[in-house]
């Protein structure tokens, strides 16, 4: 079935948003664009170089328009904060400087305005926000772009164009930022749309257990329970058969009890947590909180410790997971660990674990600083996971 | 719930797609907006006459990429790229029948429609999937522009907006192509990680089920040996065989009860119930069971057993820490659950003193009910009795 195309949602999120796993490389985006704006506008600067004005300026702009993509790239970096309004709102106008200048370097000269780089070179800085902003966004700070820049160039250039009437130049300006407002937006808009529906229709579906995995789980469990009474039931099962009880049998049986229950309590306080590093990892959860966990939780978490656990130059001992239920019902869950990797190389290896879990927990944050350190609520209507 | 990613294919293919529908939109903008600059181009050349017949085959263009946006198969991008393409020509030759001059600077009117032509295709799954489209579109693009200028008695000149766009879709196809490979790499299959959790989830609620059991059976097996006279009676010998049956069999330990059917009359619960509280009741601990069923519940077998083991050892804990000698037990259903009360006059403790280390209603009552989609609550205070509220959630209810 096709998603509704009128859902508000769609224009609200990013794709980003929609699916952070498949962007946290995608800042390769603006970087790209960056280079194809250096490209076209360096090589157009140099060709016009004799009839521009002032030709250096040219080269300046250009250098503008490619700083404003490297600048989404920078913003978009993983691990950061979202992009929001504000840093798109600055990458555009540099941008729009870079615009500018450019048309003030070809004023009073003659300019094939249909080939003239800086409108390319701002569309390319819209279209680096892509994957970035929401539909909603791009369409109102591309038109607001539109808007400042087109009139612009339009005083500055119009006088010396003689192939063209009004109307034609200020749309064949205007043309390739109204372009580039269009494939963004349409862009983000078609990535949001088809994902949304397919994330949800994932995500409410239910795993069930494979039968080889059950099967494997029961025989694992029945030999643990044939050791758990290997001693405890033959005692028994003479004491039952025979009817009679001495008082060696009780001091025995006083002694069976105390190492059952030992084992029973070993049993029942281990958490799920325990079973994904066994040693390597100290887990702190006096509250017996782990098991609220819901199986996505688990999923990402178990992963992203994984992730860190198997990666070089980490101090095998020092990953402390520490769960504290709060008194409003939720629980405060944290994850630290003494890491040496370089940051980025650190920050590419994890942030994939860590986006996964960012879609599955509440306000997650992460400080990097000498320690990673990690943070995030599981909400008091968590209710666990059931194998059934 | 599962974690909110999709399969790198799903979403490599999604954002290919996306990419044929930035195309579409940009080649409906570009038809649009060559409109105005053609009235006025051709107004400034003398030429209106003209412009009624440049805008319909420009509107043949722009209802074909209409078309491909509302049914995007394959067939109707080539049925588009057949139509658009000969409205290319039409208006091409339209365009420079006895005025050459209006390509003499620039080609550019004359070439809008082409760069339609380069922009739509079908919403590509993958990378060369959509730079194919976009190769076949610029060729249908080229042939449409040497067959209109050789009409036209002129020389071809393609001008720079089809290659250019051309090349931003290949390198847009390109980089979207490295970052998911670059993705494919780093990120692992959340499929196979979902699977082990859920297995590791089916291991944990064995082990509870076992420690559980375990709990209620030898446990408490040991201390009625630990306190027992010389001689056991019948009945005690009876029950210390029954649990080590219990314990052996260990039908208990299964992935899912769904092979147990319930017949339609089943009573297994009330039997079982019947049979529990007689067991107490012998052990010196009178029941006062009240409850109006007021309807007939199915529960999963599962969840009948974890009821059943949780009311056994409720009323352990009221025979063994209580001090009471009676308990009221009284079964309240609604639609959805089956609750049982079970509420003593005793010693009462307090819930939030219980050490750590301590078994008891924990993994007996709490864990196990809740490992079944059921919950338990206890509330009780020194001196003031004890009261467990046990919830199993039923799967049909039906009225008598």
């Amino acid at each position: 079935m096709r998603p509704p195309l009128l859902d508000r949602r769609f224009l609200r999120l990013s794709a980003q948003d929609a699916d952070p796993l498949s962007w946290f490389t995608g800042s390769l985006v603006p970087l790209v664009f960056a280079g194809l704006s250096l490209l076209y506008g360096g090589t157009f600067a140099i060709l016009t170089w004799d009839s521009s004005r002032d030709p250096v300026v040219q080269l300046v702009g250009v250098a503008l328009c490619t700083a404003a993509c490297v600048l989404v790239h920078v913003l978009t970096r993983p691990m950061r904060r979202r992009l929001g309004w504000g840093g798109a709102a600055v990458a555009l106008l540099i941008g729009i400087a870079g615009f500018a200048l450019s048309a003030i370097g070809y004023a009073h000269t003659a300019l094939a305005i249909e080939l003239w780089w800086a409108p390319f070179g701002l569309a390319l800085v819209l279209a680096s926000l892509g994957p970035y902003l929401p539909p909603r966004a791009i369409i109102l700070l591309g038109s607001a772009v539109t808007l400042v820049a087109v009139p612009i160039a339009y005083l500055l250039v119009r006088p010396e164009v003689d192939v063209w009437g009004p109307v034609a130049t200020a749309l064949i300006i205007a043309s390739p930022l109204v372009s580039g407002i269009a494939a963004t937006a349409g862009f983000s808009l078609a990535v949001v749309a088809r994902t949304l529906p397919l994330i949800e229709r994932r995500t409410q579906a239910m795993l069930t257990l494979d039968a080889p995995h059950g099967e494997r789980n029961e025989e694992l469990e029945r030999e643990r329970l044939a050791r758990l009474i290997a001693r405890a039931a033959p005692f028994l099962e003479g004491v039952a058969r025979s009817g009679k009880v001495t008082p060696a049998d009780r001091t025995l049986a006083g002694q069976l009890a105390r190492r059952l229950r030992d084992d029973l309590v070993t049993q029942s306080n281990l958490s799920w947590l325990d079973s994904v590093a066994q040693d390597r990892l100290v887990v702190v959860d006096p509250d017996h909180q782990a098991g609220r966990m819901r199986a996505s939780q688990r999923t990402a978490l178990r992963a992203l410790i994984r992730a860190i656990l198997a990666t070089p130059g980490t101090d095998a001992g020092s990953l402390l997971v520490e769960l504290r239920a709060h008194a409003d019902g939720t629980t405060a869950v944290g994850v630290s660990l003494d890491f040496e990797l370089p940051e980025g190389r650190r920050i590419m290896h994890l942030a994939p674990y860590y986006l996964a879990l960012r879609g599955s927990v509440d306000d997650l944050e992460w400080r990097d600083d000498r320690f990673l350190r990690m943070t995030f609520n599981l909400p008091p209507g968590n209710e666990g996971v059931t194998s059934s | 719930m599962r974690v909110r990613v999709l399969p790198r294919e799903t979403a490599a293919a999604v954002i290919t797609g996306a990419v044929s529908a930035a195309g579409w939109a940009v080649a409906a903008v570009t038809i649009l907006l060559t409109v105005p600059v053609l009235a006025e181009t051709l107004a400034a050349r003398g030429r209106l006459a003209d412009l009624p017949l440049a805008l319909l085959l420009l509107g043949v263009v722009l209802g074909g990429i209409v078309a491909v946006v509302v049914r995007p198969r394959r067939w109707v991008v080539l049925v588009y790229l057949g139509v658009a393409g000969a409205a290319t020509v039409g208006y091409e030759v339209l365009l420079l029948t006895g005025d050459p001059g209006i390509v003499a600077s620039t080609p550019y009117l004359v070439n809008r429609p082409t760069l339609a032509l380069v922009l739509v295709g079908i919403p590509a799954t993958r990378a060369f999937i959509g730079i194919g489209w976009s190769l076949l579109g610029f060729s249908v693009a080229m042939v449409a522009g040497v067959v209109a200028f050789a009409v036209s008695g002129m020389t071809f000149t393609p001008g720079f907006g089809p290659i250019m766009v051309l090349a931003i879709s290949t390198v847009a196809y390109l980089t979207l192509a490295a970052i998911q490979a670059r993705i494919r790499r780093r990120v692992p299959n959340f499929d196979d990680l979902e699977a082990e959790t859920r297995a590791l989830a089916h291991g944990e609620d064995l082990a509870r089920r076992t420690t559980a059991v375990v709990h209620d059976t030898i446990l408490n097996d040991l201390a009625v040996v630990m306190n027992a006279p010389e001689e056991l009676d019948e009945r005690a010998r009876e029950r210390l065989l029954a649990d080590l049956e219990t314990l052996r069999g260990a039908d208990w330990i299964r992935a899912s009860a769904a092979s147990r059917d319930l017949a339609v009359e089943d009573a297994g619960l009330r039997n079982d119930l019947a049979r529990l509280a007689s067991e107490f009741q012998w052990r010196g601990l009178s029941l006062h069971m009240t409850g109006a069923p007021l309807a007939r519940h199915v529960l999963r077998p599962e969840v009948s057993d974890a009821l059943l083991w949780s009311l056994r050892a409720t009323l352990e804990n009221v025979v063994r820490h209580s001090g009471a000698t009676t308990a009221e037990v009284e079964m309240i259903a609604d639609p959805g659950n089956v609750t049982v009360m079970v509420t003593d006059k005793g010693s009462g403790f307090d819930p939030s003193s219980v050490a750590g280390d301590r078994l008891g209603l924990r993994t007996s009552v709490v864990e196990r009910m809740a490992a079944v989609g059921g919950r338990a609550q206890i509330w009780s205070a020194p001196g003031e009795g004890t009261s467990v509220i046990i919830t199993a959630p039923a799967t049909e209810s039906v009225a008598p």
